[in-house]
């Protein structure tokens, strides 16, 4: 186990060092000139030039790597070209509220749809199983941020139960937070439930078919020690990987919920620093968000290998 | 939405028909499944959605009893009986564009999936049979690509490179490759220790005949599975760069443009002309999953 | 018609202002021009009351909407207001921005020489309460208020101002370049400040005016680059608390503001790019101001007065589609016609705006100017025959081009509908909808002019009150001069316009500049648009000046 672990969290490093080097040339083949973004289009040149030069823009490209490297390992990419404030200053509240949102969806998606799943598994092709599975299909076919303005026009505007803009003002409670935040969270929620309860679904089906399924059954297990002992931990490998999957993609995919609810989260600050060809930000922002995947996958397949010891075995 | 990565892959896909068995019993096979998946009540109404899609999108202005793009009436009329599903806010028909709007979306799609995917396999393929240490450098790329989040990429490559549909289909189907080449990889590699792959080295016969000929048809099964869920996703990518500014020309029909330039009036209750290209998402990636279900599911059995 | 009151007032009067009060009297000048013009030569309102009061005019023109009105409800102490708005493009540095989110957040702290005016005024006074010209308008003599207190504690004096016009004029300015100079600017006392102009200009108080909107006046120490957010010490009537370049700003107001303190306690500002989303924060009271709203996609609001007061104000906002003249398809002007003819500008102004705009005849002298001549030239209608026959004299039958726009507001569909009225012409063109941020930053960082390279785009403006800045930066010499237009009889007719002081001269000059603009069309204006902001009927008092300020210092909660 232990070679296990360390084995992965060395592939983690990796790939994080590959993720910062493709970053680096995709922000050194994007156009962009930092000085004159700052400084507007009627500053003279050589003010533009000074200011370039001080933040190493004209140097060459192996130091440039290099300093991208030791950004990546200080998490300081020094100012923002659009505002010139400290990019951290910028990127970590939008995290924190990114965290916000990911983690009260995580909520209410995953216990629902796994128990979802494991309901539809067990009475399969019965009119429960057609309606969960259904409803999943249904519910995640359209684009979130349909479902969202849909959502959003329903409960807000219409029937206003919840807050159009879902940022909560400073000094909420806890408790008085959800109410911002839960529109959002449901809207995401709608649309990834039936995802996951598609995977429990069919990783437990699989399970069910096993032959240790049919071994614990025989050695006189009742059908739910048999359910909740084995097949749940051998079925929820796929339905973990799928979760952690998506743990990574709440934090960046999520720029169409922000922008219908106006939520200041990490996505939308990538989405600006796009547009805006704000060279700094966008670094910070994509490797940021694939710390969190590639953290996210780690602790999945961890907790898989730990779930069925037997995946070790295939994995060395 | 995001991408299906699964570790334990090999426990959920297909097994395939006995690869053991000589060709003339493997097509038999292979008629027998697509049988069992034609009778599918799943596969017929999907097949029936997506087909009827695709011939709006190749009759075009023609199927439309109004024209999409002229101006006719006042804008933002609510649907009634000279306008089926109203009128936008630029007084156009919604259903002439509905109907019109399909080719858009069947252009980009499909095409991109298919890139995608014939990538994914490629470079699956590779991983899976080679292993060793060009499986796992090519994976640590692989997992460094799957860690940017696609859509934001996507609106990266086009907002640099430009709107064309040029653009945006290689750009999705780039985006596609990692997904697609995990699946591959993990059927490849449930593949590559069985008795007929020994064989046929043993028999001395090429990678590429081993891998095309042998191991290729064989995981067939989970590569269609996975260009019909690619689809649907191409669906998804393509409308969110619409919504993010970077769809197709402006006044092009396409659903998710559509929806995106109603958004704003459905805070005044103007509903139809967000509603009914919703609508028409929907049924496409609804139709185009239940065929991927369908194959899935007798493949699986 | 009082004379003798009349011959009293206009003894007591300057040459230049008689000359406006004999154009009144005889009708010359509609009653609402006066007030303006008068206002511009630092007329002072009882005067201008008794002029009026002793010509009897009839009302001629309707009063301009409600955007300045003072409020008509009662209105209560304290309470906050939570207003959305574009996030700043950029930092808040005075005098580099460019974009509306910007010019609201500063106006909350800092202020101009002239301010909203009071009633019908457009403009009336602010930290300056008096402005006068001399003969012939090339030296003009500001006095200062007195009693006004940076929030730091300090006096406002004419150093401030001083500084500030140089700091102004050495980074450049739309409105003021070629008008004042760096050092142009004088102290004479404490309270009275001089400028010296480089040429005469009987406009000048509108330019240091809040339709400039760089032209705020800052502390005398203030270091150029400064922005607002860390420097934000001001003479307005609201203390910035706090500012995040992502989510918003909030403001607490100032006891002591030399305008009286605000009925409000404090002021949010939320940041949201996104017009559904402001719309739907608006109509779910997540926020109780938008900004400004556009027709297309507001009907929840525009149809419920009694929850929303829709602020109206018709003004010279408009959107200019340039045809560069020195290179490419369009160098024939006959080509330039012949697109401005095929555009149908009534369905425009119908299907854009529900009728809350005005057809506009190819130049940017708006209705609402007092010399903005309606004789000359004919206003250009919709002749699709006569444009196919312009393009087949010129050759170019058959052309095809590419229109760039921003993702602003209406102007997506103003490029379809372009496209769609041009079809019927024979011209065929490729629409191309960028971001407001590749459109205004990105291109206005590497193109001077700001026109990225492009020879066909849709550029919006926002209002001034006067035309002076679309004139200099558009037509003649300026910055947005995206069509490349050079023709000397206009920049003749220009300085001639700059340089008159009545307005007899002005409105000749105007309309030769009206004509030139018309007939060489480098540009196809097709309407002036009314600048709409939404707020909750919850509040009142709420003012805005068109050009992204909002002025809360007199609004508050309704009672």
């Amino acid at each position: 186990m232990k070679r296990y672990i360390l084995g992965r969290l060395l592939q983690t490093v990796i790939t994080l060092w590959i993720l910062a080097t493709v970053v680096f040339f995709l922000v050194n083949v994007l156009p962009g000139n930092p000085g004159r973004t700052i400084y507007g289009n009627t500053a003279p040149e050589v003010v533009v030039e000074k200011y370039n030069r001080q933040i190493g823009y004209y140097d060459p490209a192996i130091t440039q790597y290099g300093r991208a490297m030791k950004q990546l390992f200080t998490l300081d990419y020094g100012n923002s070209w659009r505002f010139n404030k400290p990019v951290s200053s910028v990127v970590w509240p939008a995290f924190g509220r990114s965290a916000k949102l990911a983690i009260l969806a995580l909520i209410l998606t995953v216990p629902i749809a796994i128990l979802a799943g494991r309901f539809a598994a067990k009475r399969r092709d019965s009119l429960l199983d057609r309606t969960i599975v259904t409803t999943g299909l249904a519910t995640s076919s359209l684009p979130e941020f349909v479902t969202g303005s849909l959502l959003l026009y329903l409960f807000c505007v219409k029937w206003k139960i919840f807050k159009a803009f879902a940022d909560p003002p400073a000094g909420t409670s806890f408790f008085g937070q959800w109410r911002y935040l839960l529109l959002p969270a449901i809207a995401m929620a709608i649309v990834y439930f039936g995802y996951v309860a598609r995977m429990t679904r069919a990783g437990v089906i699989n399970a069910l078919n096993a032959d240790y399924t049919r071994t614990a059954t025989m050695k006189g297990l009742s059908p739910r020690q048999v359910m909740n002992r084995h097949i749940m931990r051998n079925a929820l490998g796929p339905t973990i990987a799928v979760v952690a999957v998506q743990i990574g993609y709440l934090f960046g995919g999520l720029v169409m919920i922000e922008t219908v609810f106006n939520y200041s989260g990490i996505g939308s600050l990538l989405l600006k620093a796009i547009v805006q060809k704000d060279m700094p930000v966008l670094q910070a922002t994509i490797i940021m968000i694939g710390l969190v995947y590639m953290l996210a996958t780690l602790a999945a397949d961890l907790l898989i290998a730990w779930l069925n010891p037997r995946i070790l075995l295939k994995a060395s | 939405m995001t991408e299906a990565i699964i570790p334990g892959a090999a426990a959920v896909l297909p097994p395939a028909a006995d690869p053991t068995a000589p060709l003339s019993e493997r097509k038999q096979a292979r008629r027998e499944n697509w049988r069992l998946i034609r009778r599918r009540p799943g596969f017929i109404v999907g097949l029936i959605i997506s087909l009827f899609w695709v011939l709006c999108a190749i009759l075009g202005t023609h199927i439309a009893p109004k024209s999409p793009t002229k101006f006719l009436a006042k804008p933002n009329i609510s649907p009634n009986g000279a306008f089926w599903f109203g009128t936008d806010k630029l007084g156009r028909d919604i259903f002439a564009r509905v109907l019109v709007g399909a080719r858009e979306v069947l252009v980009v799609a499909p095409v991109a999936a298919l890139l995608g995917v014939i990538g994914g396999t490629l470079l699956g393929l590779l991983m899976g049979y080679k292993g060793g240490l060009v499986d796992s450098v090519l994976s640590r790329l692989v997992e460094a690509v799957l860690a940017m989040p696609t859509i934001l990429i996507a609106l990266l490559a086009v907002t640099t490179l430009g709107k064309s549909r040029f653009v945006v289909i290689c750009t999705v189907a780039a985006l596609f490759v990692p997904i697609v080449s995990r699946t591959v990889r993990a059927a490849v590699l449930a593949e590559r220790n069985l008795d007929y792959v020994t064989s046929a080295k043993l028999r001395g016969e090429s990678t590429m005949f081993i891998v095309g000929r042998e191991i290729l048809p064989n995981v067939l099964g989970p590569i269609i599975v996975e260009t019909t869920v690619r689809i649907g996703y191409a669906i998804f990518t393509v409308a969110g760069l619409a919504f993010l500014g970077a769809g197709p020309e402006q006044g092009s029909p396409d659903w998710g443009a559509q929806v995106n330039e109603a958004r704003q009036s459905l805070n005044g209750g103007i509903w139809w002309p967000t509603v009914f290209p919703a609508l028409a998402i929907a049924s496409l990636v609804i139709a185009v999953n239940l065929i991927a279900d369908s194959i899935q599911s007798v493949l699986e059995a | 018609m009082n004379i003798r009151i009349f011959d009293r007032l206009r003894r007591a009067s300057s040459p230049l202002e008689v000359d406006l009060i004999e154009s009144y009297a005889q009708g010359r000048v509609t009653r609402r021009d006066f007030v303006k013009r008068g206002t511009m030569l630092g007329l002072s309102l009882p005067f201008m009351k008794a002029v009026i009061g002793a010509t009897h005019q009839p009302r001629t023109t309707p009063p301009t909407t409600a955007g300045t009105a003072a409020a008509t409800k009662p209105l209560k102490d304290g309470g906050t207001i939570r207003v959305t708005v574009q996030t700043p493009a950029g930092a808040l540095d005075p005098l580099k921005m460019a974009d509306l989110g910007s010019y609201g957040i500063v106006a909350q702290t800092f202020e101009h020489l002239l301010m909203l005016g009071e009633g019908k005024e457009a403009i009336g006074p602010g930290l300056a309460t008096e402005w006068k010209p001399n003969a012939d308008g090339t030296v003009w003599t500001f006095k200062l208020r007195e009693g006004v207190k940076w929030e730091s504690g300090g006096d406002f004096t004419a150093d401030d101002v001083v500084a500030t016009m140089d700091r102004l004029m050495e980074n450049g300015n739309a409105a003021l370049g070629g008008v004042l100079a760096k050092g142009a600017t004088k102290a004479v006392d404490p309270h009275t400040v001089e400028f010296t102009l480089s040429g005469p200009n009987g406009n000048f108080p509108a330019l240091v005016s809040v339709y400039n909107a760089q032209a705020v006046i800052t502390p005398k120490g203030w270091a150029a680059g400064s922005t607002a957010d860390v420097n934000k010490d001001g003479t307005g009537p609201w203390k910035m608390v706090s500012f995040d370049p992502t989510t918003g700003a909030k403001f607490q107001r100032k006891e002591d503001y030399w305008g009286g303190k605000p009925m409000l306690e404090s002021v949010e500002w939320v940041f949201n790019n996104d017009s559904a989303s402001r719309v739907a924060g608006l109509q779910g009271e997540s926020v109780d101001a938008i900004v400004q709203i556009d027709v297309l996609g507001s009907e929840g609001l525009l149809a419920d007065p009694g929850k929303y007061k829709i602020l109206d104000l018709q003004t010279a906002t408009h959107r200019e589609i340039w045809m560069r003249c020195d290179k490419g398809a369009f160098t024939d002007k006959r080509v330039r016609q012949a697109l401005a003819m095929s555009l149908d500008r009534e369905l425009m102004v119908t299907q854009l705006f529900n009728g809350k705009a005005v057809v506009a005849n190819d130049h940017p002298v708006a209705p609402i100017y007092p010399y903005f001549d309606k004789s000359a030239p004919p206003q250009r209608t919709r002749d699709v025959e006569g444009a196919k026959k312009l393009l087949a004299d010129a050759g170019a039958t058959g052309l095809k081009a590419t229109l760039y726009a921003p993702q602003l507001n209406e102007i997506p569909q103003l490029a379809e509908l372009v496209k769609q009225n041009a079809a019927e012409a024979g011209i065929e063109i490729a629409l191309n909808v960028e971001s407001t941020d590749t459109f205004y930053n990105e291109w206005c960082l590497t193109y001077n002019p700001c026109d990225g390279g492009q020879d066909f785009g849709i550029v919006d403006y926002g209002h001034r009150s006067t035309p002076d800045t679309y004139l200099n930066a558009a037509y003649a010499t300026g910055e947005w001069n995206s069509a490349h237009f050079k023709n000397d009889a206009f920049n003749a007719a220009f300085k001639e316009y700059q340089k008159s002081l009545d307005v007899a001269g002005q409105m000749a000059a105007c309309q030769k500049m009206q004509v030139i603009a018309n007939d060489e069309c480098p540009y196809a204006i097709p309407y002036f648009y009314n600048y709409l902001s939404a707020h909750s009927t919850k509040f009142d008092g709420v003012r805005i000046s068109a050009l992204g300020q909002m002025f809360l210092n007199k609004a508050g909660m309704v009672a």
